[in-house]
């Protein structure tokens, strides 16, 4: 029995960590990128002094450190599981040294399964690990101290050190600590003092930390370490943590460690395990946001440039938000397929194909990506600077500090060009990058030979006008008509008013594209064609003098009769026609 | 006296290894190309040590900086020429009335040493006002991340925070203001979920919600009156549009402004029917008497699209600080829009000599026009003149002057198009203008690089604010606003 516990034992963490990496790999790889794209982490003394200058700063700095490298998911997902892996280590091993008990093996597991569960949500930030193993390894090295006062001196001096690491993370050692001398120290006197100075200590971490950052509110200062990215939420799930952190290690104080039968611990184990590992499974299951990932995919995709990715997950599964829908559409006019296959998809109106500037700092930089391709140049800058500036934790994004330099090169702003590239020069994984791009500043040969921005220069906006909202399509236009072979602007424009319903404008504007000389007419072309010849026309099929071809001619005829025949024509046209534009036109909000 | 001669020989001691290569070094006969620009620059007195470095690629430099008095400070660096604080003021004490002399040796790879031509820092014997306070942003758009109001010790490189809205995440603060260039009297708005004004008259902490349903909006652009009763304050109603072409990239527009005069001691705004117009009045500021509101007022235009159109005059009311009462009509002092021309920030100097002003192509918001620049006004005999001496291709907007008057700082983006960083220079009484010179910094070349925010809305004050800043966070937090009233 022992041997397979102790098989287990050593196993266990391992095929756990295992299950932590495909989940992060697999499930959720592109929340690794999510992160690591709302951080920028500079290698300069100063960035670290400035991270560093808070209780629980330095965790923070760590969890940064290692969240640059989930640029790579599959890293980002190793880099977690290790993570979550080194937590239930180190909770299985202070349970150890407090009280030998096998058959609870299993409840080590606690903790980290609740993080993971916490992780589940994108804003929960790797720092705040980072915080609680700094804490719970400070926790374990007590332990290696045999000598009272030793022990003691310890804790009294570890408080504070702690408290500036990990932040309120100190809670669990200051507890841990305190409970285990509690039971070890008889004397009450000795309880009582040493309890008191360390709870004292803990208070004074608190009181001195208030007068030196006086500019932090208080609760913020408890908490310490950036656990989660919007400070203003101080979420409850932290305190559970740190509880679960401490209690689970200390029931092994009240849990029996010894069965009289061998068969009685071997079940006790059996059943904890189930116990944790059952609830676990399903608690990470009902946390996980396959919907959020989803839409982080498609970002990730169009940020990549790999559009194909985008059309092949697409083809895997239609995206329905307004942001993957963009993405797509993005993606499609790309690779030159909007307009014959946007249709095909989930098209929810104007809101997917450039959607309404939000003060967040997911949406704009989405939808930044989509006018810097279309050539808007100062609108993409102003949407990444603004997701930069949106982030709750009032931190920088390489991201969108690589698009801030991108757009100030293409614009001829050089100085300014030149000071972010320097910035990310600071950068791991994007100082190749700023070192290619160096050389192109006041090079305009270079630039204009550029595949993207010499291209982006040509289509950018040259005449001024207000952004709006509202006018989207009078962007577009303006767009076009400085330069009649950009096909983007066309291909945006044309879908600007077929997916806002605007027929009337469509055909007005459709012959903008005569120069770009399409070798057949695309498909939603000419479905929005013939559609709207038809609604003045007789005999459509015949009189049409677009270049209209069999296959769409005979669709429309079988969907007109369907459509006028039907009792429920939403449903019978779902079938074979749900890909058309006239579908759309009908049946899409 | 002893350090002064210790310096020297320790200096001497690191420059003898070097001697034997400098001695060969290549003459140059222009200055060298250093950041900060420090060449031929007037400093105050009682600046803090102006550390510099080249901007060109030299490897190692020796920088001899020799006072008046023959006090002299010797670096060799390899990246930044670093004076120590105390050798510093000694030398600057020592040589206030005339110059530092700063003999820069260069080293480079190819070339060996170089030895450019010396350049002088010319050291006024006139001291600038030890704190300079200012907010630091990020010069975005719409959306603000963390930002602060901040004071920096110019005697040294000391910066602390006064309010950062780390405390109030989520929140804007802006607009700080000083009586007179004292910190005993302050405001300074806060916007967002925890809104209102701050106003400190000594150690009372005030918390104001100044819109009133008469005057539209929340009192914005402040100036105190010099006898430290009044806060004039314009009220705006401001949008801002976003341009599509690379030379542009904001608008802030007013949809309507006036301007009101608030009483702290009764708790009232002051409305003259003269500022409440359509026309838009805005960016006032009293007299060093206190008998003259300036201010800047343009005809009033269809908004956003005569945007363009929206010049702005400077223009003044008297002022009757005892009652409160205003003048029976406006002056208009300056006829900018007949010139095609808009002016903001008028600031009269504290001996009343002149006014300063920004003056750009149209609008009021400044600091987005690569045109503006600073302009002087002689309040004697009317003539007007560009400040060519600190101006550049780029835009100069908010100034401020020190509290006698020698000093002014102004907001500049020369560096590099986009984050605006205060330059100081200053006026004798002929009216000279000495080249201005960037807020030092420890390491200037990387701090200015790496600094994601720009310096907003410059002002001296003569000594630290010291406020309770329990009191401020207790008063943020209550959510309790003390109404004012309009006065009938």
């Amino acid at each position: 029995m022992n041997k397979i516990f102790n098989i287990l034992e050593k196993s266990l963490p391992f095929v756990f960590g295992f299950c932590v990496l495909l989940f992060f790999g697999l499930v959720y790889p592109h929340h690794m990128h999510y992160h690591e794209q709302f951080q920028l982490f500079l290698t300069t003394p100063d960035f670290f002094l400035e991270i560093a200058a808070k209780p629980g700063g330095i965790s923070d700095y760590l969890g940064m450190f290692l969240t640059q490298f989930f640029l790579f998911s599959w890293a980002g997902a190793a880099i977690t599981a290790l993570l979550i892996m080194s937590l239930q280590w180190l909770i299985h091993t202070i349970a150890h040294k407090i009280r030998p008990a096998r058959a609870w093996f299993a409840l080590s597991f606690i903790p980290p399964i609740f993080y993971w569960i916490l992780l589940c949500n994108e804003n929960f930030l790797t720092g705040g690990i980072v915080s609680i193993l700094v804490a719970l390894g400070a926790w374990l090295a007590y332990f290696y101290l045999k000598n009272t006062t030793t022990r003691r001196l310890y804790v009294m001096l570890a408080i504070p050190v702690i408290y500036w690491l990990a932040g309120g993370s100190a809670f669990i050692f200051t507890f841990g600590c305190l409970a285990v001398e509690w039971l070890r120290d008889e004397s009450s006197r000795g309880r009582i003092m040493t309890t008191g100075l360390s709870i004292l200590i803990m208070g004074l971490c608190l009181f001195t930390a208030k007068v030196i950052l006086p500019q932090y509110p208080f609760a913020r200062l408890i908490y310490g370490a950036d656990f989660f990215r919007f400070p203003k939420t101080y979420p409850s799930g932290v305190w559970v943590m740190w509880l679960f952190c401490l209690v689970v290690p200390l029931s092994h104080l009240m849990l029996p460690a010894v069965f009289k039968k061998t068969r009685n611990l071997a079940l006790a184990g059996i059943v904890t395990l189930i116990a944790v590992a059952g609830p676990g499974a399903y608690m990470i299951s009902i946390n996980t946001d396959t919907a959020k990932e989803d839409i982080m995919a498609y970002d990730h995709y169009v940020r990549m440039q790999q559009w194909d990715k985008a059309i092949a997950r697409a083809d895997r599964k239609a995206p329905s938000s307004p942001l993957s829908v963009a993405c797509l559409n993005l993606s499609l006019c790309k690779s030159g397929m909007m307009s014959d296959y946007m249709f095909r998809y989930y098209q929810n109106g104007p809101e997917g194909l450039i959607p309404t500037f939000a003060r967040d700092f997911t949406l704009p930089m989405v939808t930044g990506e989509v006018y810097y391709h279309l050539g808007f140049i100062n609108t993409a800058q102003r949407f990444a600077f603004e997701a930069m500036e949106s982030l709750p934790n009032y931190w920088k994004s390489g991201r969108a500090l690589k698009r801030l330099a991108e757009t100030n090169l293409i614009n001829g702003q050089y100085a300014v060009a030149r000071k972010y590239l320097e910035i990310l020069q600071h950068t791991l994984f994007y100082k190749a990058w700023a070192n290619h791009v160096i050389p192109y500043l006041e090079d305009e040969a270079l630039i204009g030979g550029h595949p993207e921005w010499g291209n982006l220069r040509k289509h950018r906006t040259k005449t001024d006008f207000f952004d709006s909202e509202q006018e989207k399509d009078m962007m577009l236009g303006i767009l076009l008509q400085q330069d009649l072979t950009h096909y983007m602007a066309y291909e945006y424009l044309l879908a600007y008013c077929l997916l806002t319903k605007d027929l009337e404008r469509f055909v007005q504007y459709f012959p903008l594209g005569s120069e770009l000389r399409y070798e057949r007419l695309p498909y939603s072309y000419q479905e929005a064609l013939l559609y709207h010849w038809s609604l003045s026309h007789e005999d459509p099929f015949r009189t049409v003098p677009y270049p209209i071809s069999e296959d769409v001619m005979r669709n429309m005829a079988t969907y007109q009769n369907l459509y006028l025949n039907s009792s429920n024509p939403e449903e019978v046209l779902k079938k074979n026609h749900s890909g058309t534009y006239w579908y759309y036109l009908h049946f899409r909000k | 006296m002893r350090k002064i001669l210790i310096i020297p020989a320790l200096a001497a001691i690191l420059w003898s290894g070097c001697t034997a290569d400098i001695s060969k070094a290549e003459l140059r006969t222009a200055p060298p190309q250093i950041f900060p620009d420090y060449c031929e620059v007037t400093v105050p007195c009682n600046i803090a040590p102006m550390h510099f470095q080249m901007s060109d690629n030299a490897i190692q430099m020796l920088v001899t900086a020799e006072g008046a008095d023959g006090c002299v400070i010797q670096v060799k660096t390899k990246k930044v020429v670093t004076f120590g604080q105390s050798a510093w003021k000694d030398l600057v004490a020592s040589s206030a009335g005339s110059g530092i002399k700063v003999t820069v040796h260069a080293k480079y790879r190819e070339e060996g040493w170089v030895r450019y031509e010396p350049f002088t820092i010319h050291v006024s014997p006139v001291p600038i006002n030890d704190y300079l306070v200012y907010r630091l942003i990020a010069p975005g758009y719409e959306v603000y991340s963390k930002m602060g109001v901040y004071q920096r010790d110019l005697t040294s490189f000391r910066e602390t925070p006064l309010l950062e809205n780390t405390l109030i995440p989520g929140n804007c603060m802006n607009c700080h203001s000083f009586s007179g260039n004292h910190p005993e009297k302050m405001s300074i708005h806060v916007r967002g979920e925890l809104g209102g004004t701050i106003l400190k008259t000594g150690d009372k902490i005030e918390m104001l919600n100044t819109k009133t349903d008469e005057t539209g909006g929340n009192c914005v652009y402040p100036y105190w009156h010099p006898s430290g009763e009044y806060v004039v304050y314009s009220v705006n109603q401001t949008i801002q549009a976003f341009h599509s072409i690379r030379e542009r990239r904001i608008e802030v527009i007013d949809l309507a402004s006036d301007i009101v005069v608030y009483h702290p001691q009764s708790k009232q705004i002051l409305t003259p029917d003269l500022l409440r117009t359509d026309a838009f009045e805005t960016f006032p500021s009293f007299s060093p008497d206190g008998r003259t509101l300036y201010f800047s007022s343009s005809q009033f235009q269809n908004i956003p699209e005569a945007y363009e159109k929206i010049r702005y005059d400077l223009c003044s009311i008297a002022f009757d600080p005892q009652t409160g009462a205003f003048g029976d009509h406006v002056d208009t002092l300056i006829h900018a829009a007949a010139m095609g021309k808009s002016i903001s920030f008028a600031r009269p100097s504290p001996d009343g000599k002149y006014i300063m002003f920004t003056l750009s192509d149209y609008g009021n918001f400044s600091i987005w026009h690569k045109e503006a620049d600073l302009w002087l006004y002689d309040l004697k005999d009317g003539s007007l003149r560009e400040m060519k001496e600190v101006n550049s291709d780029d835009v100069e907007s908010y100034h401020s002057w020190s509290s006698e008057g020698t000093w002014f700082v102004f907001s500049s983006r020369r560096l590099d198009g986009l984050y605006t960083r205060p330059f100081f220079a200053s006026i004798d009484k002929e009216g000279n203008i000495t080249k201005p010179f960037l807020l030092p910094q420890c390491k200037p070349l990387e701090f200015y690089n790496m600094n994601l925010y720009s310096y907003n809305v410059p002002e001296f004050i003569t000594e630290k604010v010291d406020w309770d800043l329990k009191k401020v966070e207790k008063a943020l937090n209550t959510g309790q606003r003390d109404k004012v009233e309009v006065r009938r």
